[in-house]
């Protein structure tokens, strides 16, 4: 499924005069977005990330230029919406407020329901995404939806975006309010996306997660792209990311103290498990050399 | 001062134990984290310290007032104020200036000097441009700023930052930080800080780790963190620089942040 933006821009009309003014929200955004891709959004808070995400499945259309889902215009198609949602799926921040069912089997069901899909579909596609997502079905199944953790709520939530079977997944802040664990869960849940060949798009502040999950990124800047490129050339320029109010990875940072030092280690690393191994290896190898 | 002494707590019609028999101190001259996995109490506990929850068992002294003495109820949270982790649960006003004067007006504060107040934060966190604005119409992390903001106005004496910073941009996050840190030192406000990034934590003087309704560490946090196994199990991150201490020694380029 292609996500493809031509020179769009959007600009909040409804509600108050001051906010409505002169603002674009975003402004002549062109992307392409190509099946099977692992895509980051950043920027600065208010650089219109959830304002863009939300025009990838039409939840907003824009105020001018086009956005083409495999070639089909959303706003001269829009009865073409309800399938184009189901197929591109937006995880929101606090996805909890969307809850209102009694129990999880009901909650996650509430969409393909709607979509008259036989019960026992509902069923399987529902087991297969908790136990994708590390949930008991078993357990979880007849608990109110209401009286989960944290990490817990975002599962669910994501479960019923999965019960939809969409091409796409959008994570907009996905470990925001999440523990270690939690975190670490996601992590592993993103990189099984991968081997099944979903397009994968997070939006998050969270360099370390981004650095660790995409191949691409996106960066907005007062609702226009800044930057688009691979992690890489984001990550090693740092006058860009001083530009957009963000920090570099953790693990990169620490790989860039290290080469100051002298230290000879490849560059870049952005997850810790081989900077850990290389330099074990390496005080391994010197201790060889003095003895 | 605020004194915790054998605090348990568990929610009606169940019987675990959220809170375990917690003892510890809170110093008017300290800046405290607090990490823990979800689950772990540490939301529980913060509750029990402004009196937003009472002890199942034991007590809670705020500035040597107990949290179960009701008459003394109004008193203990506007000296322990609260800024949660979803601001949609805290915003209640139209207007951004508006929501800054919401508490001001509670504590009846007099017109002239809650218009001065408004305008020093509204200064103060760079939020004049937004001020007749709807909250809702701010971006996630704006509205974080603005509870902030709306908090800070009411200058409590203690702080209880509930993962304040998950939404916001590093830049925003190291401004609050910042904020949190300058108010510690200028007006003697002692902020109680509960996080998810391990990296914050070194800007305080003190760090506890909740696990299972109990503090299992307390101390400095360069010092917690040497804890990795322990920390690992329980589910607290830990920064990526500890867990390279051992190969960084022999290496000789360790040194403590």
């Amino acid at each position: 499924m292609k996500i493809r933006l031509e020179n769009v821009s959007y600009r909040y009309t409804q509600g108050i005069e001051a906010f409505s003014g002169k603002d674009d929200a975003i402004r002549d955004i062109s992307i392409e977005i190509a099946s099977g891709e692992f895509v980051g959004i950043v920027g600065p808070s208010g650089s219109g990330k959830t304002t863009l995400i939300q025009h990838f499945n039409g939840l907003l259309l824009p105020t001018s230029g086009k956005v083409l889902i495999d070639g089909v215009d959303l706003t001269e198609h829009k009865k073409r919406l309800g399938e184009i949602r189901r197929k591109i799926g937006i995880i929101f921040q606090f996805p909890e407020f969307q809850f209102f069912e009694n129990t999880i089997y009901d909650e996650v069901a509430y969409g393909p329901r709607n979509l008259k899909i036989p019960e026992e579909v509902i069923q399987t596609r529902m087991q297969e995404a908790f136990q994708l997502l590390g949930l008991d079905f078993q357990e979880f199944k007849d608990r109110s939806p209401f009286q989960l953790s944290e990490g817990q709520k975002r599962r669910v939530a994501i479960a019923s975006i999965l019960v939809m079977e969409p091409d796409v997944l959008v994570f907009d802040e996905p470990t925001a309010g999440l523990d270690y664990q939690g975190v670490g869960r996601l992590k592993n849940f993103v990189k099984e996306l991968r081997q099944v060949g979903k397009t994968v798009i997070l939006v998050s502040h969270d360099m370390n997660f981004i650095a660790e999950m995409v191949d691409r990124v996106i960066c907005l800047k007062n609702g226009q792209v800044i930057f688009d490129g691979t992690k890489t050339e984001f990550f090693t320029d740092t006058q860009l990311l001083k530009t957009a109010n963000l920090k570099e990875p953790e693990v990169l940072r620490l790989v860039r103290f290290l080469r100051g030092k002298g230290v000879k280690i490849p560059f870049p690393i952005y997850e810790l498990p081989p900077l850990k191994a290389f330099l074990e290896q390496l005080v391994n190898t010197n201790l060889n050399k003095n003895n | 001062m605020i004194e915790v002494s054998h605090l348990k707590f568990s929610y009606p019609s169940t019987t675990s134990l959220v809170l375990d028999d917690i003892n510890l101190q809170i110093r008017n001259d300290e800046a405290v984290s607090i990490m823990g996995a979800n689950g772990s109490g540490k939301t529980t506990f913060s509750r029990c310290l402004n009196g937003l929850l009472l002890p199942t068992g034991g007590n809670v002294f705020v500035d040597g007032l107990n949290t179960r003495d009701k008459g003394k109820n109004l008193k203990i949270r506007s000296l322990v104020g609260m800024v949660f982790q979803n601001p949609d649960n805290q915003i209640v006003s139209t207007t951004v200036e508006r929501e800054i004067a919401f508490g001001l007006e509670n504590l009846g504060i007099p017109t002239l000097q809650m218009r001065q107040q408004v305008e020093k934060i509204l200064r103060q966190f760079d939020l004049e441009k937004y001020r007749r604005r709807s909250p809702h119409y701010l971006s996630g992390g704006e509205k974080q700023l603005l509870a902030l903001a709306a908090i800070f106005a009411m200058a409590p004496k203690y702080i209880i930052f509930d993962e304040p910073t998950s939404l916001l941009d590093p830049y925003l996050r190291e401004k609050i930080l910042h904020t949190i840190f300058d108010l510690q030192l200028e007006e003697g406000i002692t902020p109680i800080l509960i996080t998810q990034f391990p990296e914050e934590t070194l800007r305080t003087q003190r760090l506890i780790i909740l696990a299972s309704g109990k503090v299992v560490l307390d101390g400095k946090p360069a010092e917690v963190f040497e804890n990795v196994e322990l920390l690992d199990q329980i589910g607290i991150s830990v920064p990526p620089l500890f867990r390279l201490k051992s190969p960084l020694m022999k290496m000789g380029l360790w040194e403590v942040p």
